[in-house]
């Protein structure tokens, strides 16, 4: 013991015992000198908690051993036998009375972990003391945990959704009872508690840990087991699927069809896979869908068809909306009755009832277009429509719609190659569940989406092995809830089973055995003398028939007796065809509609109305020239197997104003006698004309006429016009005006005026008859609007009134000038006006062109162009010429049939927003085939310059005539002072210019029948020895 | 989606000095019908973690290939091709193999030669000795070549007028036709519409480097005409326009061929695909009548149909062929359809046996490498 150890003991026995130690010292009288030595003992240094630990002690003096004990401190145990002191120690006392004395003692550990001390203090009669302390670690009780003997699953793998047996063995060393504790990272548990129980694997696939724990109240064991979780397992390979089976469906009883897409055959295939044969289909099908004891199908061409499944005839169905285009994907919304098609080169999803008629379009998803559309699928129990794309890099490569309203709810299958993604799809199908599957045309895999999108795993893999995918284009879902896979490049359909047993190798027909399980019982097969071992019998027909035998099975007759077909109807076709509508004379177009997923042969003819020829009488887009006013109609069937109903289209011709052809100016001579002729007025319709002639301004020159032609004495110089009406027998009436100027022996006043005038809305335009010839200088001008919104002209009497347009539009002036005597004929002044930014203009794709007479011509105006991107109108007009068909006239692209040979020319003016362009002209000459309808040419010559004073010989000596007609001609001066010609009406007049400048003349030849093209010829005429 | 998702790989390739490819429609960017993105660089390969050649994203090259190629539902070229077509001789298939060894003693293949053929020859060494796709196509450059055959049976040749496929939302459709007689590049047409408006009113512009830049770059813009008419810059292709048409909306097409490595088949010193792999079967007309006598007939060497050989050279031409053969020039120069009949316009085009114009035989005279008629990969199946 140390100084200080022993001094502790010490004063610990002082405060212990101090009465106690003082009475025995005073009573015995020892004579020792030194204390006793005290030593202690364990008969363990550590221990642990709650443990007894034997003390051995010992004391020796020089006398006798008065006081000997062993104490714990409170806290630290007991002592066995121990005296609870008053301080919580606990003390015990050894034989004392020798010089050396021994004791020993039990001490009980304390329940907690720590280090506890003894001390054991002796006194001698001369209470001199000793102690000697003695310590201890309890260490904590060790804990008897317990064990687990095994853990077994009934496989290492499980499909999603499925379960799994477990059952496991544990004991507790310590003889005790165990509990058993189930867990895992996802999953669920028949019973959480049991040794033995059956875990469900989640929906998606990966890997999960179960783990088992297990108790015996003091300890827990664990142990854990992983699993695989597979959405689903590779069954089988159907070996026959066609050279490229693109679409696989399930058929009701577990049979399956598949649409190759080398053939566009739709094969049947019995549920183990064996080939039963090649449905009839009319076409190259391209997507396959189940209904009730039906297929639907779509075909390349774009038809849709219900296909008999047991080998009968395909029916069409009439398509309203007309053909699907490239419909690669078809699925059947049941409860609604629709057809969901994904048509990939409209990249939309069409919904179409079953009879035909188009319920809903989807043309985009999330704002984007459904490019690349491939496939479509129906969710029926989510009310969910799936559309997929095929490679969509940028974004995703399904759809999910809202079945009943078509609206847009969320995508899956991102683009990509990793988990969760796809690369390219190639078909997809929905199971029962709602879960998405989305084969992966480059990955060789078929990736699995939930409902809400979520990606669930894959099914699968790349490879050509039997059990692997390449180039997986369609996906099916078996009613037993197995995974139809289309491997194209295989040639191969793929079963993937997802808990479900692979399909049996037999089948049973209403209770019989179906060894091949192809529809029709081995006895029935046997007593008909068809093999029950082949399913390739299923769509042959034994009796030729048409029936196959799986339909006579189906229909209890005799596949060896031909029976009568039952009666069908094909599906007629159905020609629309337009209203009844009205025309001018022309070219009448119709444009029909055919309800046919097939070719049809349509053909017209006329039924009523005079007698046309019929262009494009095989076309949906029949037409015909008509000219003669009345009804026409025709009568049309489209034939495709069955015919349509006679469908009639109808036009009516209408009676249109003939065209009147008064003459142009004619400058004479007062005393001079002209004859206004009328003759070459014409009528569209080819009505027979009344004439009408009558002045209408200047000095009376004469009294009307129903002549064709009016003889006019020009008594009096002056300005006059003559109306020429001519109408038709039904009343039809149109009216020209024939100028006349009669000239005296005077220079006459002429009105030149600038036009056409183009002016911005708002700002003031300028009209500018300045450059007038006022012979006599005294000239006067009268302003006259004829067209436009009215206006109020500032300076009307001068040569350069103004007026601020309000508006855009036409606005049209006529000036005379008059040199008090004389009036001169009216000259016009256009202004066009628009916005700031311009007049559209009316471009015209060529400026001339060739026609036949009786044959359309197009007048194309297309390349016209609005100044500020707004919408143009169109007005085409016949100029001159005789009269001829023209329809569309408000159209950018017009026709004109010109109905007899000529020249004719033809204005198209645009409109943008009231603002008018400057008119473009076209002119179209029309020749005839028929002898003598050669057109006549005019020729004009004459002296380039001259002077006043000097008479001017012009010189139309080589128009010709090109069947040799005789030739009249007309001169029409069209530029310069008015002057008058001598002898007008010959190969070569002449005239006397009193003012200089620059005269102008057309001269026009024809040979009573047919006019030429208009020959110009000018002369620039100076004074003598100075300039014009 | 971004018409310009290719540029950025294109500069990346320039950043990066990868060498930079010229790239054939349609794998320029360009729209292509059935798909949802336009074919770009990342369609076919990676720039990390690639698991095939030339940072190809499939170590298959075939599943590379068809998985796009197998969406096509036109029926266009016979696709989708499969495997399960590749050629057996005397068993089955209508394609020559694209899985096969270069080397195949029954057909007297050997690996093309990397002097004659460095580009052939270096595909089927990275590809294990294997023949695949690229051996006989380049997919990024091929020639404009002029074969004979019809579309989907020779697969040379015969230029590829693509179906529109549209971008935006517009109603009105483009027609597009080769022009007559026009020798039609490889190239992308894409039509954007610059105002709207009925066919004949609205205008357009024209892209031929799959919109990156369109032109006219200002006004006036083509009018789209309701007749076919030739594109503005482009002569080959003619469009008609029908409908209303939407500002913006892009109409896409495209002119593509087969992409071989060699041109002209038929025409000239054609035969080179089939020489690269099978020169032994390249035979003068004086070796096949055993004539050589450097190639005797030993039992060891074999003799082939000689190719590039004027039809009719053949020395034992007799007049055997029966009545009305006036002579033996006129009776061999005659070649009979299936039908018995002399070919002729009435020849369907699958069927018709084509000479060059000199009148030499050359393989694809007879053969044809995809959609044959017979296993042999005969023009037919006589």
């Amino acid at each position: 013991m140390s100084r200080s150890g022993r001094a502790v003991a010490l004063a610990f026995f002082c405060v212990a015992t101090p009465s106690a130690a003082t009475a025995m010292g005073l009573s015995w009288g020892c004579t020792a000198t030194q204390p006793p030595t005290v030593a202690v003992q364990l008969d363990s240094r550590t221990a642990v908690v709650g443990s007894t630990v034997g003390i051995s002690a010992t004391a020796m003096s020089q006398t006798s051993v008065r006081w000997f004990v062993a104490v714990v401190p409170a806290g630290q145990g007991s002592l066995v036998g121990g005296t609870l002191l008053g301080d919580g120690s606990t003390q015990v006392a050894f034989t004392t009375g020798a010089a050396s004395v021994a004791g020993a003692a039990s001490w009980v550990l304390p329940p907690i972990p720590g280090t506890y001390t003894v001390t054991v203090s002796a006194l001698n009669c001369a209470s001199g003391s000793g102690s000697a302390s003695a310590t201890v670690t309890a260490a904590a009780q060790p804990t008897i945990l317990p064990v687990i003997d095994s853990l077994v699953g009934s496989a290492d793998r499980a499909l999603a959704g499925k379960s799994l047996a477990l059952k496991a063995a544990a004991h507790d060393p310590a003889g005790g009872s165990v509990t058993y504790a189930w867990s895992a990272d996802a999953g669920t548990f028949s019973s959480a508690t049991g040794s033995s129980t059956s875990w469900t694997a989640p929906g998606a696939a990966g890997q999960s840990t179960i783990t088992l724990t297990v108790s015996n109240g003091q300890g827990t064991a664990t142990a854990s087991l992983p699993v695989t979780v597979a959405l689903a397992e590779y069954q089988a390979s159907f070996g026959r699927g066609g050279r490229a089976p693109r679409r696989v469906v399930a058929g009701a009883s577990g049979e399956l069809y598949v649409v190759d897409a080398r053939s566009g055959d739709i094969l049947r295939m019995t549920p183990n896979g064996q080939p039963v044969g090649a449905l009839k289909v009319p076409d190259r099908m391209l997507a396959a869908t189940f209904g009730k004891n039906v297929l639907y199908a779509t075909s390349r061409s774009g038809g849709l068809y219900a296909i008999d499944p047991l080998g009968g005839p395909p029916r069409a169905i009439p398509l309203r909306s007309g053909a699907l285009r490239m419909p690669s994907g078809v699925a059947l919304d049941a409860g609604r009755g629709v057809l969901w098609i994904a048509e990939s080169a409209a990249n939309q999803i069409t919904g179409i009832r079953l009879d035909g008629s188009t319920v809903a379009v989807i043309t985009g998803a999330a704002g984007e277009s459904l490019a690349g559309l491939d496939d479509v699928a129906v969710d029926a129990a989510g009310g969910v429509l799936w559309a997929s794309v095929s490679s969509n890099e940028q974004g995703n490569n399904a759809f999910a719609f809202d079945l009943g309203t078509g609206a847009y709810l969320h995508p899956a299958a991102p683009y990509g190659s990793g988990s969760g993604q796809v690369t390219r799809t190639g078909g997809i199908a929905v199971d029962g569940a709602g879960r998405l599957f989305v084969s992966d045309i480059f990955q060789g895999r078929v990736a699995v989406y939930q409902r809400g999108g979520a990606a669930a795993g894959t099914v699968g893999q790349f490879g050509d092995g039997p059990s692997q995918l390449s180039l997986p284009a369609g996906v099916a879902v078996t009613p037993d809830g197995g995974i139809l896979v289309a491997s194209m490049d295989q040639g191969a359909v793929k079963r993937f089973g997802t808990g479900n047993p692979p399909p049996a190798q037999a089948c049973t027909v209403n209770g019989s055995l179906d060894s091949d399980c192809d529809g029709m019982p081995d006895w029935w097969e046997l007593k008909y003398g068809l093999n029950p071992y082949w399913a390739g019998d299923a769509l042959l027909d034994a009796d030729g028939d048409g029936l196959s035998n799986l339909q006579e099975y189906v229909l209890g007759t005799n596949p060896r007796v031909a029976n009568a077909l039952p009666k069908t109807t094909p599906q007629a076709p159905v020609l629309t065809v337009p209203a009844p509508r009205a025309s001018d004379p022309g070219l009448v177009r119709f444009s029909t509609t055919l309800s046919s997923p097939t070719s049809c042969t349509v053909t017209w003819k006329q039924r009523l109305g005079p007698a046309v020829t019929l262009r494009g009488a095989g076309s949906l887009t029949p037409s015909f020239v008509g000219r003669l006013a009345g009804r026409y109609q025709f009568q049309g069937t489209a034939a495709c197997g069955a015919q349509s109903a006679t469908a009639v289209i109808e036009a009516s011709i209408r009676n249109v104003a003939p065209r009147p052809d008064a003459g142009r100016l004619v400058v004479a001579h007062a005393g001079g006698r002209i004859v206004l002729d009328g003759r070459f007025s014409s009528d569209a319709n080819a009505d027979a004309l009344r004439f009408v002639w009558d002045q209408t301004a200047g000095p009376a020159l004469s009294g009307a006429s129903t002549a064709a032609t009016l003889p006019v004495k020009l008594r009096q110089p002056g300005y006059a016009a003559f109306q020429l009406t001519v109408a038709d027998p039904a009343g039809k009436s149109g009216s020209a005006e024939a100028p006349v100027y009669v000239a005296s022996d005077a220079a006459a006043p002429t009105a030149v005026a600038s036009s056409p005038v183009v002016a911005a809305t708002g700002a003031p335009v300028t009209l500018d008859a300045s450059q007038s010839v006022d012979p006599a200088g005294t000239g006067t001008y009268a302003w006259v609007q004829v067209a436009g919104s009215p206006v109020a002209l500032a300076g009307a009497a001068t040569a350069r009134p103004t007026f601020t347009p309000a508006a855009a539009g036409r606005y049209a002036f006529l000036v005379t000038i008059s040199d008090g005597a004389l009036h001169s004929p009216p000259a016009l002044v256009e202004v066009l006006v628009g916005p700031s930014a311009g007049l559209p203009v009316a471009a015209l794709a060529q400026a001339s062109l060739q026609a036949t007479v009786g044959e359309p011509v197009a007048l194309d105006g297309g390349g016209s162009a609005a100044s500020s991107g707004g919408g143009l109108q169109y007005a085409w007009r016949q100029v001159s010429g005789p009269a001829a068909g023209l329809t569309d006239a408000d159209r950018a692209i017009a026709t004109a049939v010109p109905f007899a040979p000529g020249v004719y020319v033809f204005e198209l003016a645009v409109v943008e927003g009231g603002a008018p362009s400057q008119p473009a002209r076209v002119t179209v000459t029309a020749t005839s085939s028929t002898a003598g309808q050669g057109i006549p040419v005019a020729v004009a010559a004459g002296p380039l310059a001259s002077t006043t004073g000097a008479s001017i010989s012009l010189d139309g000596t080589r128009s010709r005539d090109p069947d040799g007609h005789r030739l009249r001609y007309r001169w029409t001066q069209v530029a310069g002072p008015w002057v008058p010609l001598e002898d007008s009406t010959s190969s070569t007049p002449s005239f006397r210019p009193q003012l200089p400048g620059v005269y102008a003349f057309e001269l026009e030849v024809d040979d009573l029948a047919i006019r030429s093209a208009a020959a110009p010829v000018s002369v620039t005429v100076s004074a003598p020895g100075g300039t014009p | 989606m971004s018409r310009f998702a290719a540029l950025p790989w294109l500069l990346a390739a320039l950043i990066l000095g990868l060498p930079a490819r010229a790239m054939d429609p349609p794998h320029d960017g360009e729209p292509v019908a059935g798909l949802a993105s336009p074919v770009l660089c990342s369609s076919c390969h990676m720039m990390h973690n690639a698991l095939g050649s030339a940072l190809t994203s499939d170590r298959s090259q075939a599943n590379l290939c068809n998985s796009c190629h197998a969406t096509v539902k036109t029926g266009s070229f016979g696709f989708p091709w499969t495997s399960n077509g590749q050629a057996v001789p005397g068993a089955g298939g209508e394609h020559h193999r694209w899985d096969a060894p270069a080397t195949n003693t029954d057909h007297d293949a050997v690996p093309p030669d990397p002097l004659a053929y460095p580009e052939m020859s270096r595909r089927v060494g990275v590809n294990g000795g294997k023949i695949s796709c690229s051996v006989c196509h380049d997919q990024h450059d091929g020639v404009v070549t002029s074969s004979s055959g019809s579309d989907g049976y020779a697969g040379a040749g015969t230029p590829h007028l693509s179906p529109v496929t549209l971008t935006g939302t517009s109603s009105g459709a483009v027609t597009p036709s080769l022009a007559t007689g026009a020798t039609s590049p490889q190239r992308s047409y894409s039509l954007r519409i610059v105002s709207g408006g009925a066919a004949g009113t609205a205008t357009f512009q024209v892209s031929y480097d799959a919109g990156i830049s369109y032109q006219p770059a200002g006004a006036p813009f083509a009018p789209t005409s309701t007749s076919p008419g030739a594109i503005p810059g482009d002569v080959n292709v003619q469009v008609a326009f029908s409908g209303t048409f939407t500002a913006g909306a892009v109409y896409s097409f495209y002119v593509s061929y087969p992409m071989l490595r060699y041109p002209n088949q038929i025409a000239g010193s054609g035969s080179q695909l089939c020489k690269a792999c099978h020169p032994a079967r390249f035979q003068s007309a004086l070796r096949a009548r055993g004539e050589d006598l450097g190639y005797p007939a030993n039992g060891t060497n074999y003799f082939s149909h000689p190719v590039n050989e004027a039809f009719g050279n053949n020395a034992y031409r007799s007049n055997d062929r029966g009545a009305g053969c006036a002579g033996a020039l006129a009776c061999q120069s005659t070649i009979l359809d299936p039908g018995g009949a002399n070919q002729g316009s009435g020849t369907p085009p699958s069927q018709l046996i084509d000479l060059d114009a000199s009148g030499n035989v050359h393989c694809m005279s007879c053969h044809y490498p995809h959609n044959a008629d017979s296993s042999s990969l005969s023009v037919n199946a006589r």
